[in-house]
């Protein structure tokens, strides 16, 4: 009985109480100064391209945590086969010319470490990448460790210490960039052509490379692909047509 | 001329009770819709006429502009009949109950156990539409309202009895006198006050002892197959109970019509300000149903027949022979009998959940020796 007296007190504290009811034609909810109600993406109705870019910014730095930047590519993702990946690349390192790499030690290496740039240079020429049973016989060769070696290859992102497609995508990530959503290219790029940063495909067409800065911010995010062909404002589905555009181009 | 005026009197008496049954029902659902609607933080029904007031009336309307629908296989005459019969204890109730001072109906000297005698007309109506709607859940739901109805009648009875005792005299006239000077019988016996009023909700048929039609838990029990204004005339008649119920509390527990000023205004012999007392105290006494209502859950109907006899109707007999006792023997009787019925109140309020507690406990280990 008890119990039931301390329930009905309770009941009886509730009556005097607002009521939370809001009579909605008439009144309506006094909402917080900065609440902007539900969000949604502005698509433009011309060109049916949604002026989002899924660069999920708004979703890191939203203070009370209500935005869910949900993106959905429009193409289906490639399965990665690693395997075969690998293997193109063991064929491509052990075709290389011991010869060759003789000659260019003679040539540019002098001592002590000294020329040692100038000979990685003229390897990646000749290679168009830096071999790794290319680098051991450098090694070889000079009396310096192949760990010094990769030292120095590894310092400078011009050295590549894998083979390059013909197409060197390199997307850009700078500060406007990243912003304006170039990891999100980037990963369109390695879902299309299957591969993640610094690699190549395996039928050698395609390198996927991040580009500290490419000086373009206005068009950001923007990429390059090869030497001279620069786009501006990729979104990732335009980055996955871009790469269907080459391969097509490719095949005909 | 004498009998002209009694013709009179006996007429008005007719249409106040009838009236007042009516009245009651509308102004009651809009007053619990409304107050539970508080209570659980909401506004409830607030659009139809001043805070909602016409609610009632428009759903009654609404319930009247409905087909007059019977099913095919019902017993025709006593279907039809079940529903009138249902407000017989509720009007007849009226008849000796003192509104005012100086206004009843008929003051008759039996009251106490005629108030007994037309509430069970309830029983028999609601017995009468479960079994003419030949319909098992129907003939169930009202058997099972049934034997609440008759169970709780008896702590009832025996809480009416202490009244009784108390006052000397049956009449509900003499029953207001004997309370004159605000010595309430609430005060002098809450324990038989409690007796009656668990009785009385539980006769009413409303929460937390609202198992015969538990809208939420089972087919609507003896109105299953009911509709349109003869369903409307049971809700009604459960609606008006509230009031009717309060009425007769008021009457026996808190003196009535009672209240200061009570000669200010006096017509005819009919004192007017009293009857506003009246209403106060019967519509805090709703308020109190509505209150109760909303904040105890529904009972199991092993509970519901358990309180009835393994709680109520023993403790009842105890407090009846005590009482009598102490009417008796003790001298002013009041002050005895204030004194046994505060204890006795008081420790059922606080031994209640120790002792359920403790047997529950008891019937758990016992439970789990044979499991």
């Amino acid at each position: 009985m008890l119990g039931m007296l301390k329930a009905m007190r309770t009941t009886l504290s509730h009556l005097p109480r607002k009521t939370v009811t809001v009579q909605y034609p008439e009144e309506r909810e006094v909402l917080p100064e900065r609440s902007r109600g539900l969000f949604s993406v502005v698509i433009n109705p011309a060109t049916d391209d949604p002026r989002c870019r899924s660069c999920t910014l708004c979703e890191t730095n939203c203070p009370v945590q209500v935005i869910r930047v949900n993106y959905r590519s429009k193409y289906a993702v490639p399965a990665v086969n690693e395997a075969r990946i690998a293997a193109a690349r063991v064929a491509v390192q052990s075709s290389y010319d011991d010869k060759l790499v003789d000659k260019i030690v003679q040539e540019h290496y002098l001592e002590n470490g000294v020329g040692m740039v100038t000979v990685l240079q003229e390897m990646q020429e000749a290679f168009g990448f830096l071999p790794r049973l290319a680098l051991q016989q450098v090694s070889l060769r000079t009396g310096l460790s192949l760990s010094e070696l990769y030292g120095l290859a590894t310092f400078y992102p011009q050295f590549r210490l894998a083979p390059v497609g013909k197409y060197v995508i390199n997307v850009c990530t700078g500060a406007a960039c990243r912003v304006a959503g170039a990891s999100l290219v980037i990963d369109a790029f390695s879902e299309e052509l299957g591969i993640g940063l610094d690699e190549t495909t395996a039928d050698g067409l395609f390198t996927l490379q991040a580009a500290n800065c490419l000086g373009a911010c206005a068009l950001a995010p923007v990429v390059r692909v090869g030497e001279t062909d620069t786009r501006g404002r990729l979104s990732a589905d335009a980055a996955r047509e871009l790469v269907r555009g080459l391969r097509a181009g490719e095949e005909a | 001329m004498h009998v002209f005026l009694d013709i009179l009197r006996a007429i008005v008496a007719i249409v106040i009770a009838y009236s007042v049954v009516f009245v009651a029902a509308i102004v009651n659902i809009w007053f619990e819709r409304r107050f539970l609607a508080f209570m659980q933080d909401r506004l409830g029904p607030n659009r139809t006429g001043w805070q909602g007031v016409l609610q009632s009336v428009a759903d009654s309307f609404k319930m009247m502009g409905k087909e007059d629908f019977a099913p095919a296989h019902v017993d025709h005459a006593i279907f039809t009949m079940a529903p009138i019969m249902v407000m017989i204890g509720a009007v007849a109730v009226q008849l000796v109950i003192p509104y005012t001072k100086g206004w009843t109906g008929q003051d008759l000297n039996i009251g106490i156990i005629y108030i007994v005698a037309v509430t069970s007309f309830t029983v028999l109506a609601i017995l009468l539409g479960g079994w003419a709607s030949h319909n098992k859940y129907s003939l169930v739901g009202a058997l099972r309202s049934a034997a609440q109805m008759v169970s709780y009648e008896v702590p009832m009875i025996l809480a009416l009895l202490v009244v009784a005792m108390g006052t000397g005299f049956l009449s509900l006239n003499a029953v207001v006198g004997a309370q004159h000077g605000y010595r309430w019988f609430f005060f002098v016996m809450p324990f038989t006050f409690f007796l009656f009023y668990v009785a009385s909700i539980a006769e009413l048929n409303r929460g937390p002892f609202d198992l015969p039609e538990a809208e939420s838990e089972l087919v609507a029990g003896y109105s299953t197959e009911y509709s349109g204004m003869r369903f409307g005339m049971f809700f009604l008649n459960e609606y008006a109970g509230l009031t009717i119920m309060s009425m007769v509390t008021v009457t026996l527990f808190f003196g009535g019509w009672e209240g200061p000023g009570a000669n200010l205004l006096v017509v005819h012999g009919i004192a007017l300000i009293p009857f506003i007392w009246f209403m106060i105290k019967v519509y805090v006494l709703v308020f109190v149903l509505v209150w109760i209502r909303l904040t105890i859950p529904r009972l199991q109907v092993d509970q519901l027949m358990g309180f009835a006899w393994k709680i109520l109707i023993p403790l009842g007999l105890l407090n009846i022979g005590a009482s009598g006792a102490i009417i008796l023997w003790a001298h002013p009787w009041r002050v005895g009998m204030a004194i046994f019925q505060w204890i006795l109140f008081l420790g059922f309020i606080g031994l209640f959940d120790p002792v359920m507690r403790w047997r529950l406990r008891r019937l758990r280990e016992r439970l789990a020796v044979t499991a």
